[in-house]
C-alpha cells in the first residue's frame, strides 16, 4: 500500500468523520471541509483550475439550504461534490457509435506510451464481439516494430490486419485500408497512429492532414490515467489540430486516481467512451462516470466491486451473510467463508485494486493467492471450538495447528493477528450498518 | 553538452523559469500580498507537478523570507539554495564504485508505456560511445513485438542483442543473457523488462526474481536498478516508485519525455521523498536523445 495514498485515505476518512459528527453545518464548516477536499482533488491530479471551479460550485450549493436543512448534512457535501464530478464526467456512460456506413473509420491518437497500439487491438476485439468486422491498420512508421506489434495483436485476436509497407504517407495507408475494407466487406477500419508529444507541431500537422484527407467517424484520444497536470494542455493541443470526438482512458488497472480525465472532460466536454483495465485484449470496458467519480475522490472503485461481487453471491449466501452480520462476533469460520467467496469472485488482485485505499491497507496483509491457501489450511486444522473462540488458542494448540496444516507457529500467529485486525474492521462496519460485501448504503459502501 | 540538446533540456523547464519566476518577482516587489495571491502562486507550483505539499512549503518559506526581508536579501539566492539542496554533486553518474573492464548491468523497470525499450536503446548507444562493450538483453517476453523493437535499437546502437522466446521465463532469459555476456567479455548488459502495472503482485514478484538473478551474478556495485518514469505522470509516479522499490533495490531514475514541457516539478518530489537520484533525461525519439541529468546546472538554469 502506498504511503501517500494511505495518508490521503486517512485524511479523507477524517473529513468524512468531521462532517458526519455534526447534525447541521455552518458555512465555516463547509469551507473547512472544502479546504481538505481541495487537497484530495489536487493529489488526484485534477488540474488546479478545474479544482477551483469545482470547489466554488460545491460551496455555492453546500452553504445553501440544501445542506443546512438536510437530514444528513454530513453526506450531503461529499455527495454534492461527487454529483458534480459525475455530471462533468458525462452523467451517463456513452457508447461507442458505429455509423451505418461501410466502412466506418476510427482514428486513435495520443502521446507516446499512452497505449494506442494495445487499445487498437482491444477495440478490434470489442467490436468483433459485437458482431462487427473490423480491420486494423497502422500508420506508425517511426516506432520500431510498432506495426509488427499490431499485426501480432490482430492475429492473436483473430482480427484482420492491413498493411501497406510501400506507403510514403499515412494518408496513403488509410485510403488503401478503406478500399481494402470495402472490397472485403469489413465494416470498421481502426487506424493506429504513431505516438507524438503535444508540443511537436510537425507531427500534429501530419495528423491534421490525415483527418482532412479522410473522414473519420471517431477520432479517439487515448489517454493514460496516470497523466499529471499537463493533461489539460495535451487535450488543448490535440483539440487545436485534430479535434477528437472522445477519449479512451488506459491503465485504469493501476492505482492512479485518474484526475487527469476529469480535467480534460471539464475542459473539452469530450465523452469517455471506453476504459482499458489490463494488458489482455479483452480488458476493455465501458466507462461509468459514477465509478470514476468515486475513484477520483479516493473512495476506491466501490461500485464496480459491489457489482462484481453481487454476481458471484448466491441468494442463499446472502441470507446467511445478513444473518451473520447481526451476530455479535465475527469468527474464523466466517473469515474462511469470506476468503473463499473472494476467491470465487475473481483474482485477489482484481479485488484488492477495487477496494478503497484505507481498506486495502488492512487487507493487503492477507496477501495473495498462495497465502490464501495456507490460511485456509491453518483454519481447517483448528477445532470447531478454536475457530469460534480463537482466544483459547494457546502455545500448545498453536503447535498442533501448525503441524496439522504444514505451516509454522509464526504463520499461525500472523493469521491470528490479521484475523484480529479484520474482526475490528468488521465491527466498525457493523456500526456503520453496512454489510461489507453484500449490500451497500449509498456510495459509502465501506463505512468511511 | 551539445547545443541542440541543451536547448531541449531547458525547454522542459521553460515554464518554471517563465511563469513562476515572473510571479515570484512580482510578489517580492509588492508592498503587501493578498491571501489569494499566495494561493495562486501555490497553484502555479502545483501546476508544475511539484505536488501540493512541496508547493505549500515553498510558498510558506518565500512568504516568511519576504516578511523578514530587507533590501539586501536576495530571493534568487534563497531559491537556488532551496532547490540545489535537493541534489548532490555528481549523483547522476552510473556505477561510481564499479570495477572497470568487468561486466556491469543496468536493469530497467517501469510501468507500461513510459519508454523503457527506447531508453534501453539510447543508453546502449551512449555506453558504446564511451567505449563499453554492450549487450542489450530483452526480458520482455510478453508484449507483442517487444523483442523486435529492441533488436532494431540494438542494430542502431551497434551492439549485440540477446533475446528469449515469446512467453519464456524472463529470469531464465536474463540468466542466459548474462552468461553469454561473460563469455563474450562484454562490459555492460542492459536489461529491458516488460512494462507492468505496479499494483499487479504477480508481475512484481517476477521483477523481483529477475533482479535476484542479476544480483546473484554480479556484485552490488556492478548493478544499477533504474526506474523509468514518464515526465508527464502526475502524483501516481510516487505510487509507482514506492511499490517497485519494495521489490527491487532501485538506485536511480530515468525521466523520459522531458521534451514534453511537463515542467518536471516531479524531479524535486521524487528526490525529496524517495532519495533517488535522477540519472538521465529522455528528450526525444532519436538515438542521441538521452542526456545525463546534472542537477546543479539544472537548478542554475532554473534560477538564473
Amino acid at each position: 500500500m502506498d504511503r501517500v495514498f494511505e495518508q490521503l485515505a486517512e485524511k479523507f476518512a477524517g473529513v468524512f468523520k468531521k462532517l458526519r459528527g455534526k447534525g447541521r453545518l455552518t458555512a465555516e464548516e463547509v469551507d473547512e471541509a472544502l479546504r481538505d477536499l481541495r487537497l484530495v482533488l489536487l493529489e488526484s491530479d485534477v488540474h488546479y483550475r478545474v479544482v477551483k471551479d469545482l470547489i466554488a460550485r460545491v460551496r455555492e450549493r453546500a452553504v445553501g439550504r440544501e445542506v443546512l436543512e438536510s437530514v444528513t448534512p454530513a453526506e450531503m457535501v461529499i455527495k454534492i461534490l461527487w454529483d458534480e464530478i459525475r455530471q462533468i464526467l458525462g452523467g451517463g456512460a456513452k457508447d461507442l457509435h458505429v455509423p451505418p456506413v461501410t466502412p466506418a473509420l476510427f482514428l486513435l491518437v495520443g502521446l507516446q506510451g499512452s497505449g494506442k497500439t494495445t487499445t487498437c487491438g482491444k477495440l478490434g476485439l470489442f467490436l468483433k464481439q459485437r458482431h462487427y468486422l473490423p480491420v486494423l491498420t497502422s500508420t506508425d512508421t517511426r516506432r520500431p516494430a510498432a506495426r509488427e506489434q499490431l499485426r501480432i495483436l490482430a492475429s492473436s485476436a483473430g482480427l484482420d490486419f492491413f498493411d501497406l509497407p510501400s506507403a510514403r504517407h499515412p494518408l496513403e495507408v488509410v485510403q488503401a485500408a478503406r478500399r481494402y475494407a470495402r472490397e472485403k466487406g469489413r465494416d470498421v477500419v481502426l487506424v493506429d497512429t504513431a505516438g507524438r508529444l503535444h508540443v511537436e507541431e510537425e507531427l500534429l500537422r501530419e495528423l491534421q492532414e490525415l483527418t482532412r484527407g479522410e473522414e473519420f467517424h471517431e477520432t479517439l484520444l487515448v489517454l493514460d490515467a496516470t497523466t499529471g497536470q499537463e493533461a489539460i494542455r495535451v487535450a488543448e493541443r490535440f483539440r487545436e489540430w485534430v479535434n477528437p470526438t472522445g477519449i479512451i482512458l488506459t491503465k485504469v488497472d493501476t492505482d492512479a486516481r485518474g484526475g487527469a480525465v476529469l480535467s480534460i472532460v471539464a475542459q473539452t466536454g469530450w465523452p469517455v467512451k471506453l476504459i482499458g483495465v489490463g494488458e489482455k485484449l479483452d480488458q476493455l470496458e465501458v466507462f461509468h462516470p459514477e465509478r470514476m467519480a468515486s475513484r477520483i475522490l479516493g473512495m476506491g472503485d466501490t461500485l464496480s466491486l459491489i457489482e462484481k461481487i453481487e454476481r458471484a453471491i448466491t441468494e442463499e449466501e446472502r441470507k446467511k451473510l445478513e444473518k451473520q452480520v447481526t451476530k455479535e462476533e465475527f469468527t474464523l469460520e466466517d473469515f474462511l467463508e469470506e476468503l473463499r467467496r473472494l476467491r470465487r469472485v475473481g483474482s485477489f488482485e482484481d479485488i484488492m485494486n477495487m477496494l478503497p485505499a484505507s481498506l486495502r491497507g488492512a487487507l493487503s496483509q492477507v496477501d495473495g493467492e498462495r497465502s490464501l491457501k495456507r490460511t485456509e489450511a491453518i483454519i481447517l486444522s483448528m477445532t470447531r471450538e478454536e475457530r469460534r473462540n480463537p482466544g483459547i488458542i494457546n502455545a500448545s494448540r498453536k503447535r498442533r495447528i501448525a503441524q496439522g496444516s504444514g505451516t509454522t507457529v509464526q504463520e499461525v500467529n500472523r493469521l491470528l493477528r490479521e484475523f484480529e485486525e479484520i474482526r475490528k474492521l468488521w465491527k466498525k462496519m457493523k456500526k456503520g450498518h453496512t454489510l461489507p460485501f453484500a449490500k451497500r448504503k449509498g456510495f459509502f459502501g465501506f463505512g468511511f | 553538452m551539445e547545443k541542440g540538446l541543451w536547448k531541449r533540456w531547458l525547454q522542459g523547464i521553460g515554464r518554471i523559469t517563465g511563469e513562476v519566476k515572473e510571479r515570484l518577482k512580482e510578489l517580492w516587489s509588492q508592498k503587501s500580498v493578498r491571501p489569494e495571491e499566495w494561493e495562486e502562486l501555490e497553484e502555479m507550483l502545483i501546476g508544475a507537478d511539484i505536488g501540493p505539499a512541496l508547493a505549500a512549503e515553498i510558498v510558506e518559506e518565500f512568504r516568511r523570507l519576504k516578511e523578514r526581508s530587507r533590501e539586501d536579501t536576495s530571493w534568487e539566492e534563497w531559491l537556488y539554495g532551496k532547490l540545489v539542496a535537493f541534489f548532490e554533486e555528481g549523483e547522476h553518474l552510473l556505477f561510481p564504485r564499479a570495477q572497470p573492464e568487468t561486466l556491469k548491468a543496468v536493469f530497467l523497470v517501469g510501468i507500461n508505456g513510459v519508454g523503457k525499450t527506447t531508453t534501453a536503446g539510447k543508453l546502449a548507444y551512449l555506453a558504446r560511445e564511451k567505449g563499453e562493450r554492450v549487450v542489450l538483453i530483452s526480458a520482455d517476453t510478453f508484449r507483442a513485438a517487444a523483442n523486435e523493437q529492441l533488436e532494431i535499437w540494438a542494430r542502431r546502437a551497434g551492439c549485440r542483442f540477446f533475446r528469449g522466446a515469446q512467453g519464456a521465463d524472463p529470469a531464465a532469459v536474463v540468466y542466459d543473457g548474462l552468461q553469454s555476456a561473460l563469455k563474450e567479455k562484454e562490459t555492460l548488459a542492459i536489461v529491458d523488462t516488460a512494462g507492468r502495472s505496479h499494483v499487479n503482485r504477480n508481475l512484481l514478484a517476477e521483477l523481483e526474481k529477475v533482479s535476484r538473478v542479476i544480483r546473484r551474478f554480479l556484485p552490488e556495485e556492478q548493478v544499477e536498478h533504474l526506474l523509468v518514469l514518464d515526465a508527464l505522470a502526475g502524483q501516481n509516479a510516487f505510487a509507482q516508485v514506492e511499490s517497485i522499490a519494495r521489490v527491487v533495490p532501485l538506485t536511480g531514475i530515468i525521466l523520459t519525455k522531458w521534451d514534453s514541457q511537463a515542467k518536471g516539478g516531479i524531479l524535486f518530489r521524487v528526490r525529496k521523498e524517495f532519495g533517488l537520484p535522477v540519472k538521465y533525461l529522455g528528450v526525444g525519439e532519436g538515438i542521441e536523445d538521452l542526456i545525463p541529468f546534472e542537477a546543479c546546472e539544472f537548478v542554475r538554469a532554473i534560477v538564473s
